[in-house]
């Protein structure tokens, strides 16, 4: 008897802190909204004195980048993910699937970028980038953002690799298609929910880098962090929150799309617990 | 005639075969290896060696330089300080977390938002939250209706330029404390439900079976999660600028401030600062590797 | 197509799973690889079909040897004990899949995987998605699957092990009478000594990586060449059978069973480890061999 007390007892406990995460979270967001609309907001209100779209106009006028520097981003963010989760799939089926010398090696290379702040590398690689042309460029971004992202790529692809192993290409083979079909037809298709997480997190983490950014793109590739930052770091609250705001929209979008893509993909009941 | 050319093609397959997973591992091993040629190219030039400018001798003398910096001890003492403390908290919050989640089953739709939501947003956009929220003409300040308490709130919540850094380890906490969740909650909830009910079976209390079997089992991921929160934050630029003090200030900052000097030899300098900066973190790597191997082998032994 | 194994080698992480080992299938004909689990039977079908390199040895399909070609060039369709249906695609575009990858027209595809659905009767079961199957279903989609290939030879993987008891032997017989129907060389993979028996024209033994006896069903029965054959015929189950002027016969096993009265029997083994075979009502005489 008194167990159950206990039980519903720390139950009570779980929710109230689960509840006050929420209330966090949402509080936290939720001034940022709230200032985003703000026209005039001045000390000690506790409300707004004028709401406007000011920040929201600032942001996408001509004055401000807004606009290119979000389609920027947003390209920037694809082409990362995309050559990260390629990287990372093809990285994880030779991990799983075959026995190899250096495999270990390996593992722990793909993982450094995890570890090491990528600022260290961006500082250390930019002379190479200048000899090979790719510093301030897109194209030298989009790497510096597949390496930070291919972490996460490999990592989540290998487990989802090694649970699926080659069972179904091997039933392709022997029934005669070829590598070309067998990938596009059978291999993907089964591996989609993991390659849709690993999108997903890659474009997000692509679209979250500002110094990384600054860094290897000079000030000249200007993507929507970059256009975002000096707001924040000084200057109209209104106007960075407006950026924030959208950030932040453009954000849990991709995310929930790539969600509901995932939900609709799921073949198996297991897969849903392996990609949360 | 035939058995040779039969022997032939079997040792080409065999040699294919043999070869294939090099070539499926070539584009992240390329990746890769761009990410340590740069940082091993950043720790080479915190030796001297630049051979953009002619210098080929390894020296010390920049880390000297580095390491008898009058502010260096502030410094890196203070990176540590944040990052000890904010991974502490995370770690310490995130399992609470997990644990709560797992406990009162939360729907998925409760853990999107408490745990994926946090994870999504960039940790300068936090920052200004926290500044939002907590500076002297923030939110928090204007709630305190009393206005003598107003005044005093808007002298002592200086939570952007604070010397305790406490704005920073509010942002760490809200942004990692979720992160460490993550990590630790799906293990969590799967171990909790079988394992869980096994120990509950044999007549174990709910905070028995939690400590001696979930919180064990668990330990592996939260570890690595704690690892990596650890290195991020020290190595994190972002955050201490938008709501650090002038002093002390932290180790990246000092080697972004140094790199940026227009004398190109003051980039060794700022090197040997990174090159510290990335010893600390290989050292957290290490222990997050220990945490890996840890965890592949109960994975094992679990089946 | 006849397939030849010829000293086959398979040695991984240093232990030998497969040693020297060699036989032939003649051409049509229904080949069982029996033995323990773990003797290595499955590598051997794997080295067959393409999807695993031997360490030496060659593999030859009509005297040709294919050593080189990888597996999906070799023509041949493997059934595995899990099914491995695809599961984006619904029931008739599994069976079609392989000819789809041939090249086939849409239409042509879709009417003969559905004429192949409706052989192991699962009629109309194209639009189906595979989860709603039960496990016995699946497996005949899988077999389906594999026949639409139109192989030069069938590899069937323990295809019954997953499936209840009850079920088998229906299995067994369908896989019995598309074999007779298609003539398709057939090598199949089993630990059930009474499947091999039943279902093969020839049965080899394998047991920790080598043959230890290859031959018809009848004589592994009869005359087993080692213990570990004598032995996985012995266990208490009975086979049931007809006998037939003077021959005892159960689907593709038949002895002589002299003096035995006609009509329904059962083979025993003896606790002297020889085989008896007993009809069923009545009768009374029995022949001990």
């Amino acid at each position: 008897m008194a167990r159950r007390k206990g039980r519903g007892a720390s139950r009570a406990a779980a929710c109230v802190l689960v509840a006050v995460q929420l209330a966090i979270v949402v509080v936290t967001l939720g001034v940022m909204a709230v200032w985003s609309f703000a026209d005039a907001w001045p000390w000690p209100q506790l409300a707004p004195q004028a709401w406007s779209l000011r920040g929201y106009a600032i942001v996408f006028s001509g004055s401000s980048d807004g606009w290119p520097s979000l389609a920027l981003s947003v390209g920037i963010g694809a082409a990362s993910s995309l050559v990260a989760t390629v990287a990372g799939a093809m990285g994880a089926r030779a991990v799983c699937c075959h026995e190899w010398r250096g495999k270990g090696v390996f593992r722990l290379a793909t993982m450094l970028p995890f570890l090491i702040p990528g600022t260290v590398f961006a500082m250390g690689v930019q002379v190479a980038f200048i000899r090979m042309g790719l510093a301030r460029t897109v194209p030298g971004v989009v790497l510096a953002h597949a390496i930070v992202a291919l972490p996460y790529a490999s990592a989540l692809m290998i487990d989802v690799v090694r649970a699926r192993g080659t069972r179904l290409d091997d039933a392709a083979r022997l029934l005669g298609a070829g590598r070309v079909a067998t990938l596009f037809q059978v291999s993907i298709p089964s591996l989609a929910p993991g390659l849709l997480s690993a999108l997903s997190m890659g474009f997000i983490i692509s679209c979250s880098q500002y110094f990384l950014t600054l860094l290897v793109g000079g000030g000249k590739v200007r993507t929507f962090a970059l256009a975002m930052f000096p707001y924040v770091a000084g200057g109209d609250r209104t106007i960075a929150a407006a950026y924030g705001v959208i950030f932040m929209v453009v954000t849990l979008a991709v995310f929930c799309v790539f969600r509901l893509l995932l939900r609709r993909l799921s073949w198996n009941a297991d897969d849903a617990v392996l990609y949360e | 005639m035939r058995a040779a050319s039969a022997e032939e093609g079997l040792r080409r397959r065999r040699r294919a075969v043999r070869l294939a997973p090099y070539a499926l591992a070539l584009p992240a091993a390329a990746l890769a290896a761009v990410f340590v040629y740069g940082v091993v190219v950043g720790v080479l030039q915190g030796f001297g060696i630049m051979p953009s400018l002619g210098m080929n001798a390894f020296t010390f003398d920049y880390y000297a330089q580095a390491l008898a910096r009058p502010d260096f001890t502030a410094s890196i003492g203070y990176s540590l300080y944040l990052s000890a403390v904010s991974s502490a908290i995370a770690l310490a919050g995130g399992v609470l977390l997990a644990w709560a989640l797992t406990t009162m089953r939360a729907r998925t739709a409760v853990r999107m938002a408490s745990l994926q939501v946090p994870i999504l947003t960039m940790h300068a956009l936090v920052a200004l939250a926290v500044a939002f929220l907590f500076s002297g003409s923030g939110l928090v300040s204007r709630l305190l209706a009393d206005p003598a308490a107003q005044s005093a709130a808007q002298s002592a919540f200086s939570v952007v330029g604070d010397p305790s850094g406490w704005g920073i380890v509010a942002v760490y906490a809200w942004k990692e404390i979720p992160y460490v969740a993550f990590c630790t909650v799906t293990i969590m909830m799967h171990v909790s439900g079988t394992l869980g009910e096994a120990a509950a079976m044999s007549g174990a209390s709910p905070a028995r079976s939690f400590f001696s079997v979930t919180l064990p089992l668990c330990a592996p991921a939260a570890v690595q999660a704690f690892v990596v929160v650890a290195a991020f934050s020290f190595g994190s630029y972002e955050v201490v600028y938008l709501l650090g003090p002038t002093y002390p200030k932290t180790l990246p900052v000092l080697a972004y401030m140094e790199f940026q000097d227009p004398d190109l030899v003051n980039r060794c300098y700022a090197m040997a600062l990174n090159g510290i900066t990335t010893g600390v973190c290989a050292l957290t790597a290490a222990v997050y590797f220990i945490a890996a191997r840890v965890q592949r082998r109960q994975e094992g032994s679990r089946g | 197509m006849k397939i030849e194994l010829d000293d086959i080698r398979v040695v991984r992480g240093g232990r030998t799973i497969i040693d020297g080992l060699g036989f032939t299938v003649p051409e049509g004909a229904f080949a069982s690889i029996l033995g323990p689990s773990g003797a290595g039977k499955s590598t051997l079908l794997g080295v067959v079909a393409g999807l695993l390199v031997q360490d030496s040895g060659s593999v030859r399909f009509d005297g040709q040897a294919v050593d080189a070609l990888p597996a999906h060039k070799r023509g041949v369709a493997m059934v595995f004990q899990d099914a491995r249906l695809f599961p984006h695609m619904s029931v008739g575009d599994n069976v079609a899949f392989p000819l789809k990858a041939r090249g086939v027209a849409k239409a042509a595809r879709r009417a003969e995987a559905a004429e192949w659905l409706a052989r192991v009767q699962l009629a109309g079961f194209a639009d189906r998605r595979v989860q709603e199957l039960s496990g016995g279903q699946k497996q005949r989609v899988a077999l389906a699957r594999a026949l639409a290939a139109h192989p030069r030879a069938l590899l069937l993987d323990e295809p019954f092990s997953g499936l209840d008891e009850a079920l088998r032997d229906a299995m067994r017989q369908l896989v019995r009478s598309l074999h007779e129907q298609t003539g398709v060389t057939t090598l199949m993979v089993t630990h059930d000594a009474m499947e091999a028996l039943v279902m093969s024209d020839t049965v080899a033994y394998v047991h920790e990586g080598g043959l230890a006896q290859v031959g018809a069903p009848v004589d592994l029965l009869l005359h087993p060449a080692a213990p570990c054959v004598a032995e996985s015929f012995g266990g208490a189950r009975a086979l049931e059978g007809t006998v037939r002027a003077g021959a005892f016969s159960r689907g593709s096993l038949q002895m002589p069973a002299p003096g035995v009265a006609d009509g329904p029997a059962v083979l025993v083994r003896t606790a002297a480890g020889s085989v008896a075979v007993h009809a069923v009502e009545g009768g009374g005489a029995h022949a001990a061999l």
